[in-house]
């Protein structure tokens, strides 16, 4: 371009650069990457959100017992701190890597991408990864996943779902957990899947206890492995 | 939670387009966020004020604006604001991802955005 074309602003003059740049973008793009590479070697992945002790860890242990057998299944943790987690998960045979955000409250599809720079992608059919404890944060930050997976219990009490709404908005499955403590906690789990519905009424819904293993079988099935 | 690490990239593009620019100061930084986001404003004016000490930033205002949702109807083509429903025994009301027209499934078109559209600076 011809630079006498390009407008200048006068010395000492207010000038309005008008950007347009969304930094959620930069998360969502950096997740389009992840989803790509992952989809390049084939691997269904999984990301498991929720609040803290609603039985995400519990989750992953339960499904990766049940999908050793036909897959080679690894898993990522996201904590604050610690490898606890991992560790947990580790002990059914899965692979393990833990992320500790020290301060942040959630993943980021950049955290993610250093992760799966360390695995060996094309020896993983199927690869969860777990979430900060957190039913708000996550919800920004897509990592570039498959299917995003919120998990909530009964044991959070009845009003979980329009206390945090958005979150459902962003999930392709919701888990209601702890269903073995509905009676004790006087909570319905079919209460909190109205609720889901009239947030979001294509959002599957499923009821498992992590404890017994009641509904796990029927996650497998929402999530087609 | 998270508005110090958003707050931080703004305060990174903004210091950068100064940069670019040899501005003198900077006045304002205008942000649009989605009313479908998890981010505060009061959060995020907080932080922003926070980080933009001792940088170029130093004298200017975070200027927010908040876009509502609209969303797009997969079947009858409604495009509009969200539907929402309301939960009278809490006294509260929720989102509701579907068509306020036919009740089907709909699609977030406005509302999970971040963007900073425009900075005001003074150039050398």
């Amino acid at each position: 371009m011809d630079s006498s074309s390009v407008i200048k602003p006068e010395p000492g003059e207010v000038f309005d650069v008008e950007l347009e740049e969304d930094i959620l973008e930069a998360n969502r793009k950096l997740a389009e990457e992840n989803a790509e590479r992952l989809r390049k070697y084939g691997v269904r992945s999984f990301d498991i959100m929720g609040s803290v002790g609603s039985g995400k860890t519990s989750l992953i242990e339960r499904l990766v017992e049940m999908l050793k057998q036909g897959y080679r299944v690894a898993a990522i943790g996201g904590d604050a701190a610690t490898t606890i987690d991992a560790e947990r998960i580790g002990r059914h045979g899965a692979k393990v890597l833990q992320i500790n955000t020290g301060k942040e409250c959630h993943l980021d599809a950049n955290l993610v991408k250093k992760a799966l720079a360390k695995l060996d992608l094309s020896s993983i059919d199927i690869l969860f990864i777990e979430n900060v404890g957190n039913l708000i944060c996550p919800a920004d930050f897509p990592l570039g996943c498959e299917k995003r997976i919120v998990v909530i219990s009964v044991s959070e009490g009845e009003h979980m779902v329009v206390k945090h709404p958005y979150i459902f908005a962003e999930a392709d499955l919701a888990v209601i957990n702890k269903i073995d403590l509905s009676t004790l906690m006087d909570v319905d789990p079919s209460k909190i899947e109205k609720d889901i519905h009239l947030m979001k009424p294509s959002l599957k819904v499923v009821k498992t206890s992590c404890k017994t293993g009641e509904g796990v079988t029927d996650v497998i099935e929402a999530l087609s492995l | 939670m998270h508005e110090l690490s958003v707050a931080n990239e703004i305060v990174k593009v903004a210091i950068r387009e100064a940069e670019k620019r040899k501005a003198k100061q900077v006045k304002s930084v205008h942000l649009v966020i989605g009313k479908l986001t998890h981010l505060s404003k009061d959060q995020l004016t907080f932080c922003y004020n926070v980080l933009k000490k001792d940088t170029i930033l130093k004298g200017s205002n975070l200027v927010i604006t908040e876009q509502e949702p609209i969303v797009r109807c997969i079947s009858c083509g409604y495009l509009g604001p969200v539907n929402k429903v309301s939960q009278d025994e809490l006294g509260l009301w929720a989102v509701s991802l579907t068509c306020p027209k036919c009740g089907e499934a709909v699609e977030i078109k406005e509302g999970l955005e971040c963007r900073i559209k425009a900075i005001k600076m003074v150039v050398a």
